[in-house]
């Protein structure tokens, strides 16, 4: 028992800075740049958070149609991160595709004299149509420059995720530990206004 | 892929030296065994979604609904909404934290549509919710000053963005200060009385605008169950998550259509997402959802959940 509580205190000092930070860094999408000059709200599926560094964090979020959406992100705590980040935009689409199931069924045999003599496996294949659930990238920012920021807007009311890698810090060496992990406070700011015209055209 | 949010790494590491020290200790071994009631029910044909406990789960504001919903070419029915004399009904901290979120929803129509009148009266619900649950810090002390310049001077877009704007402060304000499951009682609040509007605008019509948009909420309802899930140890959050449960499994029943071929494409600075399946919502489903709503969005206005 001993032990244990001994451990717990271990713990607890390992801990203690790590908790500080995940406590500190809540709210900090406040600091991103808000695009109010361009019409556009702030949206209260923003996230704030502590995130290891060198490490991918999702969300998922949910998108109208006939919306405008921003997304960027910011660092209040590591500014050097800032025009650094990576980020995807990926939505699970239904895709129908072919899928061949093999079955055995067994046969009975006969002689020539119509007596049985045993059974035989046979194997069988039949193609049925399946409908599976597949990512499709939307958007990633590395095929755009690595703009830091993302205006869209959809034709339908959709679930989407966004990854974000948080870049690992300068010179830092994978796999160390947890010891030696680096957290950083990220905001994924994501603002929204009616698109301006229905149907798209700008 | 690696996937990280600290809290996750936190409770590993203490599961992890909670394991060690009990290795080096002579004790009985007492495996604790998770029980999971198994139902009879068939549940195959339902579209339930998979949630993953790494992910984190967002849920539109109603503001951002309603202003799509606007679109849809409705009409403002006042009638509709809690009234805010029904305020003083709400008592414990669990009624205050829905009913905050019931009369954001309904602060939010009204501002969609302009009416000044309730906008006002909404506010100051909301004004006295927010002492009651100690978070008026959150909100802007000038907020009704501002409302009251905007209503004058007809400014409906600094009304919009006053009602989001004081949503958005709220919320942060309560994640700021670990308090999610009060955050919780008010995004599932807000949901279901943005829910119950919708379904009490218009009459079924097969491929309407309106149907359209509530079937849309198959999608948010697996988010805001993904939400709540974070906060189930809070009795209240779970005691409102099994009251759900009728509502989210009919949601699951909804049929998804396959459409176009997904294409992105870029128009200026703009990306246009298109393709992707459609949300097809019978009028037995409608009339189903619009009572199932009805009944648990009373309870919560009068107080009774």
């Amino acid at each position: 028992m001993k032990r244990l509580f001994a451990n717990l205190f271990l713990v607890a000092l390992v801990l203690a800075p790590s908790a500080l930070i995940s406590q500190n860094c809540r709210g900090v999408v406040k600091y991103c740049d808000h695009a109010k000059r361009d019409g556009f709200l702030r949206n209260g599926q923003s996230l704030s958070g502590a995130f290891v560094q060198g490490d991918t964090a999702e969300v998922t979020i949910i998108v109208y149609k006939d919306m405008e959406y921003r997304i960027s992100l910011c660092s209040e705590t590591h500014r050097e991160l800032n025009g650094k980040f990576e980020f995807k935009m990926v939505e699970k689409i239904t895709k129908p595709a072919w899928e061949e199931v093999t079955t055995f069924e067994m046969e009975q045999k006969y002689d020539d004299y119509g007596e049985l003599i045993g059974e035989e496996k046979i194997e069988k294949t039949a193609r049925k149509r399946v409908y599976k659930k597949v990512d499709v990238v939307r958007y990633d920012n590395k095929k755009d420059e690595d703009a830091q920021e993302f205006i869209f807007i959809s034709d339908k009311t959709r679930k989407l995720t966004i990854q974000v890698f948080i870049p690992a810090p300068e010179g830092a060496v994978e796999s160390q530990g947890l010891g030696a992990e680096t957290y950083a406070c990220v905001g994924l700011l994501i603002e929204h206004q009616p698109s301006l015209v229905l149907g798209f055209n700008r | 892929m690696k996937k990280n949010i600290l809290n996750w790494n936190v409770i590993a590491l203490v599961g992890l030296v909670i394991g060690f020290s009990s290795c080096g200790e002579e004790t009985s071994a007492e495996k604790e065994t998770a029980i999971v009631e198994e139902s009879d029910e068939d549940t195959s044909f339902l579209d339930i979604p998979e949630l993953d406990p790494d992910m984190a789960y967002s849920v539109p504001t109603p503001n951002e609904l309603f202003a799509v919903i606007k679109e849809t070419g409705v009409a403002y029915d006042g009638s509709i909404l809690n009234s805010t004399d029904n305020r003083e009904k709400y008592s414990s901290k669990k009624m205050q934290a829905l009913n905050f979120g019931v009369y954001f929803a309904d602060l939010a129509f009204a501002s969609s549509f302009q009416e000044n009148a309730s906008i006002l009266s909404y506010f100051g619900a909301i004004k006295v919710l927010s002492d009651e649950l100690g978070i008026s810090n959150a909100l802007d002390a000038a907020i009704y000053e501002k409302v009251e310049v905007s209503l004058q001077n007809e400014d409906s877009d600094s009304l919009s963005f006053l009602s989001n704007d004081t949503y958005f402060q709220a919320y942060s304000y309560l994640e700021e200060n670990e308090r999610g499951s009060t955050l919780a009682l008010i995004v599932l609040g807000g949901w279901i009385e943005s829910l119950y509007i919708m379904t009490n605008l218009g009459e079924y019509e097969a491929g309407s605008n309106l149907v359209a948009r509530i079937g849309e909420q198959k999608l948010t309802v697996g988010n805001l169950m993904g939400f709540m899930m974070k906060y189930q140890d809070d009795s209240n959050v779970l005691e409102v998550m099994e009251e759900l449960a009728d509502i989210e499994e009919l949601f699951w029943s909804f049929e998804e259509v396959e459409g176009e071929k997904v294409e992105t494409a870029q128009e200026g600075d703009v990306y246009v997402l298109s393709g992707g399946s459609t949300i097809i919502v019978s009028a037995e489903q409608y009339e189903k959802l619009k009572e199932l709503v009805s009944e648990l969005r009373n309870e919560i206005i009068e107080g009774e959940l």
